[in-house]
């Protein structure tokens, strides 16, 4: 989210042969398929039909291959494409079940990321440089596995020099150049796209290189810190400095900026910053984007209000002055769990396995 | 107003729904015995189409077929079309040419069936809270209360449903099929615009000459003929006390299903004389039923959906890390069997996540007043504790 997804959907939508709606996050619709969702025999309901896993696959693809494809048919376009941020977590299963399928990914300066995203949504400065170090974590992992399928764009290089960059990209592509994807703006106003589209971004917004400096003013000293605490390795594997927008390296030595990254060069470039990243922590896939098996995952009714007053911890709450006390007593017990817990979490192994089976006995003596 | 003639006969697939424990297998294993019908075990495919209709948990979820262009009437044929085809394909690998679905908790998605569906034949399975808790207890280790509660929210939206449903629907109650077989395999046959077949009294040998499992879904014995005894098997089983607290809990949706908790054989015909059928219920009939006996029970109450059977509005219902704690789990958990949580615990999670998953936890349970000051003194210590470290 936040690293020019829209825009290079945008671009990529007005080529003549391509067609990519806005986002649908269909990879989870997959995902309910593949196990019924919270049943606890939901794994293998196809098995009972007599369908095996290939085979699911191939129904699959059909089915909502075919959706897209008469997506793109109706607009007069050969390619049909998907642009959904999340999908970062489904592209191993994605190429399964699309083995011809290719994979463009985009990345953004976590500083101008995080800026990006705290600004739409509420996610906290920790929230938003956590968000851009685990997606591309992902994204360079599920990439560099995929190898020749998966090629990589930095919004930088896309916005400061267009031309190069997408003509290198159509190439990758196997589609012709034309003039349209650089007028894109033209050509969505023309099909009746303007406004706000996804994440909003402006249609009519052009490629505004100032895009790029802008979050060093927008970000706080708690930002800076976030960063500096979780992103730098990370920051440097995909050439960006963590001060500095526009100490940006290339990717491929020597072939220069616009000469897009595959999934190959990334994997081989990854040895190079192992004492930085260490790859072998790879991220989880958030719950949303799990298979939704009852053993491990489980839905719970939300409790009132919304994810927006929920992120507000200052403000008109603490004026109020409402009684509290029956509350802050039952809370606070949480509270001593949670730090019980968390203190727990950090003794050493043997200690930590003493402490769980104490609790585990003072549970079973209440019952 | 004394018999309505069948205007229309439900000719497409098959659903059997009902409480778990009330005969729903039975059922499946005769009607899949026939000659034209294919049932295969639960599939639950219902809570995967209705994911298709809400992008599982996203914001934007749903309307995503918009964005292709689609209407919701699209979307649904698409839907029809691909799973239709799927189970379709079942069928004609055995040989038959309708096919069906069985799974008990269709019940809360039989709006999505008729929706994808309008010609479907919802067949609802009811049978006395006795047998039907009884069944529960012993089979998944229910507990009387968690069983009850099961009966009664199942049967509940049963009747309320299939009594808005007309000619898709009727209700079967496992007592008639248990012991005039015949007689009611007869009339859902005639429902369903089906011939008769031999095979479906003979479900058990059929079912073991085709080499299917013989110990299917719920544990039910596909080999097993049936058996008229397991009608009033549960008396022995339930003690004074449980009894007691069935007829408080049920005693008004039992008297609407002609069950009585005192006298447990004495099964009332609930179907007026005269119609079309002696053995179930059609939906006019019930919806019928419905009004007459609006003094003894109201059914305009829904009972709460569960909420894995909503749609995943993530406005609504959030994902939660951990296993679902269904009565069947616990039971498991409490039989030191190869429960869930220990299969969730298998993978092991970096142990980061963990701990800020419950500062988040608490974070969310504790009231503004208290969070803030709070949280700026476990900040405070977090930096201590690096600074210290640093050093």
């Amino acid at each position: 989210m936040g690293s020019g997804t829209t825009v290079l959907r945008l671009i990529l939508d007005s080529h003549e042969n391509i067609a990519i709606a806005q986002e649908t996050g269909f990879a989870r619709l997959l995902l309910a398929n593949r196990f019924i969702p919270f049943w606890r025999w939901g794994g293998d309901w196809y098995v009972r039909l007599g369908i095996d896993d290939a085979e699911l696959d191939e129904h699959l693809r059909r089915f909502y291959g075919g959706l897209f494809a008469d997506f793109a048919a109706r607009r007069g376009a050969s390619r049909w494409g998907d642009k959904t941020p999340f999908h970062v977590w489904h592209m191993e299963m994605l190429g399964r079940i699309w083995p011809d399928a290719v994979f463009v990914g985009i990345t953004r300066h976590p500083g101008a990321l995080a800026s990006s995203v705290n600004n739409r949504f509420h996610y906290g400065w920790h929230g938003s440089v956590r968000h851009w170090v685990r997606s591309n974590f992902q994204m360079a992992v599920a990439g560099a596995a995929l190898g020749e399928r998966f090629v990589l764009c930095r919004y930088e290089d896309l916005i400061t020099d267009p031309e190069p960059q997408m003509r290198d990209l159509f190439d990758w592509l196997g589609e012709p150049w034309s003039d349209r994807v650089l007028n894109y703006q033209q050509v969505q106003a023309e099909r009746g796209v303007s406004g706000v589209v996804e994440g909003r971004t402006r249609v009519s917004d052009p490629l505004d290189t100032s895009r790029i400096t802008k979050w060093v003013n927008d970000i706080t000293a708690e930002g800076r810190r976030e960063l500096r605490r979780q992103a730098p390795g990370l920051a440097a594997y995909f050439g960006y400095d963590i001060d500095d927008p526009l100490a940006i390296d290339p990717l491929r030595p020597g072939a220069g900026r616009t000469v897009l990254p595959d999934g190959v060069v990334l994997g081989d470039r990854r040895a190079q910053f192992a004492d930085v990243v260490d790859w072998s922590r790879r991220p989880q896939p958030t719950m949303e984007n799990k298979l939704m098996k009852p053993a491990a995952l489980k839905v719970l009714k939300k409790r009132g209000g919304n994810g927006k007053q929920a992120a507000s911890t200052n403000g008109s709450g603490r004026a109020a002055g409402t009684p509290v006390a029956d509350s802050v007593r039952a809370r606070s017990v949480l509270l001593a769990r949670d730090l019980a817990k968390s203190a727990i979490g950090r003794l050493p192994p043997t200690a930590e396995r003493r402490a769980r089976e104490l609790v585990a006995r003072a549970r079973s003596k209440r019952g | 107003m004394t018999t309505e003639e069948p205007s229309t006969r439900p000719s497409g697939p098959i659903f059997i729904v009902g409480a778990m424990g009330s005969g729903t297998t039975l059922l499946r294993l005769i009607l899949d015995s026939h000659e034209h019908i294919a049932i295969p075990q639960e599939t639950g495919i219902m809570r995967t189409v209705n994911a298709q209709r809400w992008t599982p948990f996203w914001v934007f979820g749903g309307r995503w077929y918009t964005r292709l262009g689609m209407t919701e009437e699209d979307l649904l044929d698409e839907l029809r079309r691909f799973y239709g085809r799927i189970f379709d394909r079942y069928a004609r690998s055995q040989g038959k040419r309708r096919w069906g679905e069985k799974t008990p908790w269709h019940v809360w998605h039989i709006d999505g069936i008729l929706s994808l569906w309008p010609d479907a034949a919802v067949i609802g399975m009811t049978r006395h809270p006795g047998g039907n808790v009884s069944s529960l207890m012993t089979r998944f280790g229910y507990k009387l209360s968690q069983g009850i509660r099961h009966w009664t929210r199942y049967t509940h939206e049963l009747v309320r449903k299939g009594s808005e449903l007309g000619d898709n629907f009727v209700l079967c109650r496992y007592e008639d099929l248990v012991l005039h077989p015949d007689e009611t395999v007869r009339e859902l046959l005639d429902w369903l615009g089906e011939p008769w077949s031999d095979a479906v009294r003979r479900h058990h040998d059929v079912q073991a000459a085709r080499g299917n499992p013989t110990v299917v879904e719920g544990r039910t014995r596909a080999d097993d003929p049936i058996d008229a005894s397991r009608v009033a098997k549960w008396v022995d089983r339930i003690d004074e006390r449980g009894r007691r607290k069935l007829e408080e809990r049920t005693a008004a949706l039992s008297s609407f299903l002609g069950y009585s908790i005192a006298a447990p054989t004495e099964i009332t015909p609930i179907v007026e004389e005269g119609g079309r059928f002696t053995r179930m219920l059609t939906g006019p009939e019930l919806a019928k039923r419905r009004v007459t006996m609006r003094d003894v029970i109201d059914f305009d109450d829904r009972q709460p959906v569960p909420l894995a059977d909503r749609r995943l509005r993530p406005s609504e219902i959030a994902p939660h890390p951990g296993p679902y704690r269904t009565p069947g789990a616990m039971a498991r958990a409490r039989a030191g069997g190869p429960h869930i949580s220990a299969a969730s615990r298998a993978p092991a999670r970096s142990r980061k996540p963990r701990v800020s998953r419950h500062r988040r936890m608490a974070r969310r349970a504790l009231p503004a007043a208290v969070r803030a000051p709070l949280i700026a003194i476990l900040r405070g210590l977090r930096r201590l504790g690096r600074r210290m470290a640093g050093r």
